[in-house]
C-alpha cells in the first residue's frame, strides 16, 4: 500500500474519533445540564434530609417484605372468618346452655360448670360462690380441684367477688392470664330472676390462653343468666330429696306433686278443654 | 368424596359435643361417641373407624391404654389416633407419642386447630401411603 493511501485512511479514522468525541462532549454536557436542574429542584432534599430520606426508603422496603411474608403466612394458615367465629361462638353457648340443663343432680350440675370454665374459657384457677344465711358472706362451693373447697368465705361488699356480689356488676381484667384469689381475672355475679345467688371467678388461665375474648365474655354472661338456675333448681331438688326421704331414684314422687299444682291453673283447664296435645293426656292421669 | 367416621372418646359430656361440633366442618362424616377406652374398642367391633380422637385420663380403660390397645392389633393399628390432653401434661403427650399416636391437641380446643391437626394426619396417612405402595 502508498504512502498516500496510509494518509487517506488516517484522516478518515481521525474525523471518526472527532465525531466520536464530539458525541460523548454533548452527552457530557446533557449530564452536567440535569445534575444542575436536579440540584436546583426544590423538593429534592439534601444533605441530612437525603439520608433521612434513604433510611426511610429502607424501611418502606423492609415493611413491604414483611408484609409480603406475612401475606403468605396468613394464606398458609387460613385468613380468620368472621363466620367460623361465629359458629364457634353458637357451638359453644349450645354446648354450654345443653350441658347446664340436662340434669338435675347437684354434683353433675356443679361439674357441667366447672367443665365449662375448664373447657370453653380456659380456666385453670377458679372458684364459685354461693350467697350463704342472711346474704352477708359468699361460701365457695367448688374450685377447679374439687367440690369441696377451703372453706375460705367473702363477706358480701369486700374485694372483688364481694363487690360483684353486692353491685351484681360483672367484673374484668383489661389484659393478661394470671391472677389470684384476691385479684380475678373475671368474677361474674350469678342471678336468679335478676337476684345474685352466687359468683364465679377466674383467677388463671392456662399457658396457650393469653388472654380472655368476647367469646369468652358470652359464656360468661350465659353463665351468669342461667348456672344461677340450674344451680339454685339443683339445690332445691337436693334439699326436696333429702326432706321427702327418697333417693334420687324416686324422682316422679317429687315431681308430681309440681304437676297437681299446675293442673289447678287456669291454663292446664284450657289444654284438658281442647281434649288434646299431650298437656291434656298428662292432665288426664294426675287427676 | 368417602364419608369420614371419627371416633371421640372423652368422659366429659361437654368435651365430646365440643369436639363433635367442631368435626362437623368436614363435609362428609360421621360421628361416633364413647365415654372411656373401653367404650371405644366395644364400639370398634362393629363401627368403621377411619380417625380416633381420645382424651388421655378417663375411668375404666385411660386414653394411653386405648392407644397401646389399638396399635397393638392387627385390624386397627393403622388407624390415625390424635390425643387430647391439657396443657400441663407433658408427660401424658409424650407417653401417648411414643404408644404410636400421630399428633396431640391441648385443651381448650378451637375448632380451627382441631380441624387443622386432623386433616394433617390424614393428609400424612395418605402420603405415607402413597410412599410405601
Amino acid at each position: 500500500m502508498s504512502e498516500k493511501g496510509h494518509g487517506g485512511e488516517n484522516l478518515q479514522e481521525l474525523v471518526r474519533i472527532e465525531a466520536a468525541l464530539a458525541g460523548v462532549r454533548d452527552a457530557c454536557q446533557r449530564l452536567v445540564e440535569e445534575n444542575r436542574s436536579l440540584r436546583q429542584d426544590p423538593s429534592r432534599p439534601a444533605g441530612a434530609d437525603a439520608l433521612r430520606l434513604r433510611a426511610l426508603e429502607a424501611r418502606v422496603s423492609q415493611l413491604e417484605a414483611e408484609n409480603r411474608d406475612l401475606c403468605r403466612e396468613i394464606a398458609m394458615t387460613g385468613r380468620p372468618d368472621p363466620l367460623k367465629e361465629q359458629e364457634g361462638l353458637l357451638a359453644n353457648l349450645y354446648v354450654a346452655g345443653f350441658n347446664l340443663h340436662r340434669t338435675m343432680e347437684l354434683s353433675a350440675v356443679l361439674a357441667s360448670v366447672k367443665e365449662i370454665l375448664i373447657n370453653l374459657i380456659g380456666a385453670e384457677k377458679f372458684q364459685i360462690f354461693l350467697l350463704e344465711g342472711e346474704r352477708h358472706t359468699l361460701l365457695p362451693i367448688a374450685d377447679e380441684q374439687s367440690h369441696r373447697p377451703s372453706r375460705r368465705r367473702v363477706p358480701v361488699g369486700e374485694g372483688i367477688a364481694g363487690v360483684v356480689a353486692k353491685t351484681g356488676i360483672p367484673y374484668f381484667e383489661a389484659d393478661g392470664r394470671d391472677g389470684d384469689f384476691h385479684n380475678p381475672l373475671a368474677c361474674v355475679p350469678m342471678k336468679v330472676d335478676g337476684q345474685v345467688i352466687g359468683v364465679l371467678q377466674v383467677s388463671r388461665l392456662f399457658v396457650q390462653k393469653k388472654r380472655l375474648t368476647s367469646q369468652d365474655h358470652e359464656l360468661f354472661s350465659l353463665l351468669a343468666e342461667t348456672a344461677g338456675t340450674a344451680l339454685l333448681g339443683a339445690t332445691l331438688r337436693q334439699r326436696a330429696v333429702q326432706q321427702e326421704g327418697t333417693s334420687a331414684l324416686d324422682w316422679p314422687a317429687i315431681v308430681l306433686p309440681c304437676l297437681q299444682i299446675d293442673d289447678g291453673g287456669p291454663q292446664a283447664h284450657v289444654a284438658a278443654g281442647d281434649g288434646g296435645g299431650p298437656a291434656a293426656g298428662g292432665t288426664g292421669r294426675t287427676n | 368424596m368417602e364419608t369420614l367416621n371419627f371416633l371421640v372418646v372423652e368422659d366429659s359430656p361437654t368435651m365430646r359435643q365440643l369436639i363433635s361440633f367442631a368435626l362437623r366442618r368436614f363435609s362428609d362424616c360421621r360421628i361416633v361417641e364413647a365415654v372411656d377406652g373401653a367404650d371405644a374398642l366395644r364400639k370398634m367391633a362393629y363401627e368403621k373407624v377411619d380417625v380416633i380422637l381420645t382424651d388421655i385420663n378417663m375411668p375404666i380403660m385411660d386414653g394411653l391404654k386405648l392407644v397401646s390397645v389399638v396399635r397393638s392389633n392387627a385390624t386397627t393399628r393403622r388407624i390415625p389416633i390424635v390425643i387430647i390432653t391439657t396443657e400441663g401434661a407433658e408427660e401424658d403427650r409424650k407417653r401417648g407419642l411414643s404408644l404410636g399416636a400421630d399428633a396431640y391437641i391441648s385443651k381448650p380446643i378451637e375448632a380451627d386447630d382441631l380441624v387443622r391437626t386432623v386433616t394433617e394426619v390424614l393428609e400424612g396417612r395418605r402420603t405415607g401411603a402413597s410412599s410405601l405402595s
